[in-house]
């Protein structure tokens, strides 16, 4: 009996505890952050990038998420309008092309955010763009941008940028085979990179194809794809040209040169996407050319 | 096993009690109270059909004083801003873009698409990659129905919009601030007078005061700066400056006792144009025609030629024109306005016409027989004016004293193609050597 109510006085304590538990959250959002009201453009981007990408296209520059170290200025919304087609366009549609829209949906980095102006280092050197984690790819410059006559070699600078974010994105995912860094695992520099005795001849000559690839075998995976796919054949074969010589210009006996470690990384590199991402290297950089070079058909001062 | 029970009720008399407790200070949670003040901040600003006049400061501590702005908010997000200054437009112009309140910690008034005349103050260039240092967020700090005090996000400084009650034209506004900042600009020094105490003196540099004053308790010489706009009739301060327990901030100026007087209620201060002991002439003084005496090719026998002196920036530079001697229209003459003394210093002055040459005027040491060969100053002759002496109203150049073991005491004029020395400009009509210049005036 005593038992009995005992037991029935330990449920009404439990009972009595969950009562408190009616915390619902309320009916409106708290991420309504702004009060500007949507223009044509904030809708354009809606259905072109955030629907369909899952992408937030951050043309509105905010102090919050720019680089504190720099003083910046803001892109115009016809500069902005004009980057957005274009970015679109050659870069979210080239991967889309090749390998559908789910694969782009799922890995493209969440937050574009544009700016205006140059990033400018206290060292006077300017960055145009810069990738956080995978998440969020910075913009710079964008009010340099003429959307009547793009200029293509600083528009590949951009998509430079992009590709090498991406390709991050990617490795990160999947992991590359381990003997694409054994290749050149003793010439990788760190930060030392960008002394000035680590010369881009220097860089050729090891089987790098730029100075930024000797940082660590990562940096040197996407730099071997961004540059193979922005720059072009020509390019890429003007670089092996180098690779093939020694620090003095003389030619090196081949199957020991830098063009030939060069050669050995890219096929790591295209089996790997092959394998890992059923992507054709050369197929992709098929599509980006095409639409590099039909950017004059793109209508980029309207919606 | 009593004591079980009697616990269990206490627990649960206590369970009871804890849901009863939870009473917000607020009614409505706090993202809803942000965004309705994002909504009320909104609303207030594009009620103002007539804009709002705010004055900007840039710059880290504000240190270069602030600029007259006029912005118009509009409810459809756009709003367009002017400013006194030439920005990336002329001055006056107005563009447009567009602004939002967006929720940060607190309420941010954001211009976050670019307006050449906005983010001017905030761009960085390859040549200055710190531009200005002027913001483009504000923070909301205060509001009422006529003044919204915002604070810069990233530099700080105060930037605060004045409701256009009076509906005043901003083109009108602007041309008044710039015609009022032309008058004052022949003033190099203030003196600061506090309650009919002279507390120090300061020289302007910027739109800003430093008034340097002793400090009675401390016995130290100390600067106090203050930041200020121009208004059409007088300077309105940064914010409040106390001052020994007295706030000012609004000034007018005072043109019959050239002095700006605080309008402040209950407030006996000005800021009165200060000359001090050794300054010699005024700016308008220096203007008109004046009788050149030299020595040219001789050393011995004097030259003569009549000389005019123009404005060419107002309380700033001089053109000193003479048909008679000069192949070019003329060679630039400096004015300090802290001083009032007038110089002649290394520059070049035009290109001669007949080589595509600079012409350089070159300070000359004519006792060393060597020149000064800098496409700029600062070395050069500055003029001294026959103040104790009488008579007609003279000047007479000498050294100015900043080019070391030299001491230049005239001119030579030289060609250059580009930083190659051509040599002398021969050609000139009235030679290539002017030494031992003094001036005489003949009318003003």
């Amino acid at each position: 009996m005593k038992k009995t109510g005992i037991y029935l006085m330990l449920l009404l304590v439990s009972l009595a505890l969950w009562s408190c538990n009616e915390d619902e959250p309320g009916s409106e959002s708290i991420f309504k952050d702004s009060t500007a009201p949507q223009t044509d453009f904030d809708r354009w981007l809606l259905s072109n990038y955030t629907y369909p990408y899952n992408i937030m296209f951050k043309y509105k520059m905010q102090d919050i998420e720019s680089n504190k170290d720099f003083e910046l200025a803001p892109a115009t919304a016809d500069k902005s309008v004009a980057m957005a087609k274009l970015l679109k366009y050659i870069w979210l549609e080239t991967y889309e092309e090749v390998r559908g829209i789910d694969f782009v949906r799922t890995y493209s980095p969440k937050v574009i955010h544009l700016i205006g102006s140059g990033g400018y280092n206290s060292n006077n050197s300017v960055i145009l763009g810069t990738a956080e984690g995978g998440m969020k790819i910075t913009l710079y410059d964008v009010n340099d941008l003429n959307p009547e006559n793009v200029d293509l070699v600083r528009f590949q600078s951009y998509m430079k940028t992009i590709f090498h974010e991406f390709s991050h994105i990617l490795h990160q995912n999947k992991n590359y085979p381990l003997d694409f860094g054994e290749l050149t695992k003793n010439d990788y520099v760190q930060a030392d990179w960008s002394e000035s005795t680590e010369t881009l001849a220097l860089a050729y000559t090891k089987g790098f194809v730029s100075r930024y690839a000797r940082k660590e075998p990562n940096e040197d995976f996407v730099e071997m794809i961004s540059i193979y796919v922005v720059y072009g054949q020509q390019n890429w074969d003007a670089i092996l040209r180098e690779a093939a010589k020694d620090e003095n210009g003389a030619l090196v006996t081949v199957g020991e040169s830098g063009a030939d470690i060069i050669n050995r990384k890219l096929e790591i590199v295209k089996q790997y996407l092959r394998d890992s991402w059923s992507i054709d290297l050369n197929e992709l950089r098929r599509v980006f050319e095409i639409r590099l070079a039909s950017i004059d058909q793109l209508d980029l001062t309207h919606l | 096993m009593k004591k079980i029970v009697y616990l269990s009720m206490l627990v649960a008399v206590f369970a009871l009690n804890a849901c009863k407790e939870d009473n917000d200070i607020f009614e409505e949670s706090a993202s809803i109270r942000l965004q309705n003040a994002l909504n009320e901040y909104q609303e207030l600003l594009a009620s103002s059909t007539n804009g709002w006049f705010g004055d900007y400061y840039p710059e880290e501590d504000h240190k270069i004083g602030g600029y007259a702005m006029f912005l118009k908010f509009n409810s459809n997000g756009n709003v367009a801003v002017s400013c006194e200054i030439a920005t990336n437009v002329p001055a006056g112009e107005e563009r447009t873009s567009q602004w939002e309140m967006i929720a940060e910690q607190g309420p941010v008034l954001s211009f976050a698409n670019y307006n050449p005349v906005m983010h001017y103050f905030s761009e960085p260039y390859a040549s200055d990659v710190n531009g200005r240092m002027g913001d483009y967020e504000f923070v909301v700090m205060k509001a009422s129905q006529d003044t919204i005090e915002l604070k810069g996000k990233k530099h700080n400084n105060r930037f605060v919009l004045r409701r256009n009650t009076g509906n005043i034209n901003p083109q009108t506004y602007f041309s008044g601030v710039a015609e009022f900042e032309d008058k004052l600009s022949e003033f190099g020094m203030f003196s600061f007078v506090l309650k009919g105490t002279r507390i120090g003196v300061t020289a302007v540099i910027d739109r800003t005061f430093s008034i340097g004053y002793q400090d009675e308790e401390a016995k130290l010489d100390k600067t106090v700066k203050v930041a200020y706009t121009f208004t059409p009739d007088g300077i309105l301060l940064y914010e409040p400056f106390t001052f020994k327990d007295v706030t000012m901030q609004n000034f007018k100026w005072n043109a019959a006792e050239e002095k700006y007087v605080c309008t402040d209620p209950g407030v006996d201060a000005y800021f009165d144009v200060y000359f001090p002991e050794d300054y010699e002439l005024r700016y308008g003084e220096f203007i008109g025609k004046w009788n050149m005496q030299y020595h040219g090719a001789s050393t011995t026998t004097w030259a003569n030629a009549v000389v005019e002196i123009v404005i060419k920036k107002k309380n700033a530079t001089y053109t000193m024109i003479c048909p008679e001697i000069f192949s070019f229209p003329g060679i630039e003459v400096a004015f300090d306005a802290q001083k009032g003394i007038i110089s002649i210093l290394n520059h070049n002055a035009a290109i001669d016409e007949a080589t595509g040459y600079s012409i350089r005027i070159c300070a000359y040491d004519r006792t060393a027989g060597y020149l000064n060969t800098s496409s700029t100053g600062p070395v050069g002759i500055v003029g001294n004016w026959n103040k104790d002496a009488g008579g007609a109203r003279s000047v007479n150049f000498v050294d100015n004293k900043v080019w070391g073991t030299y001491h230049p005491n005239g001119l030579i004029f030289r060609l250059y193609n580009g930083s190659t020395s051509i040599g002398n400009f021969t050609d000139n009509i009235g030679g290539y050597r002017f030494n031992d210049i003094t001036i005489t005036k003949i009318e003003d």
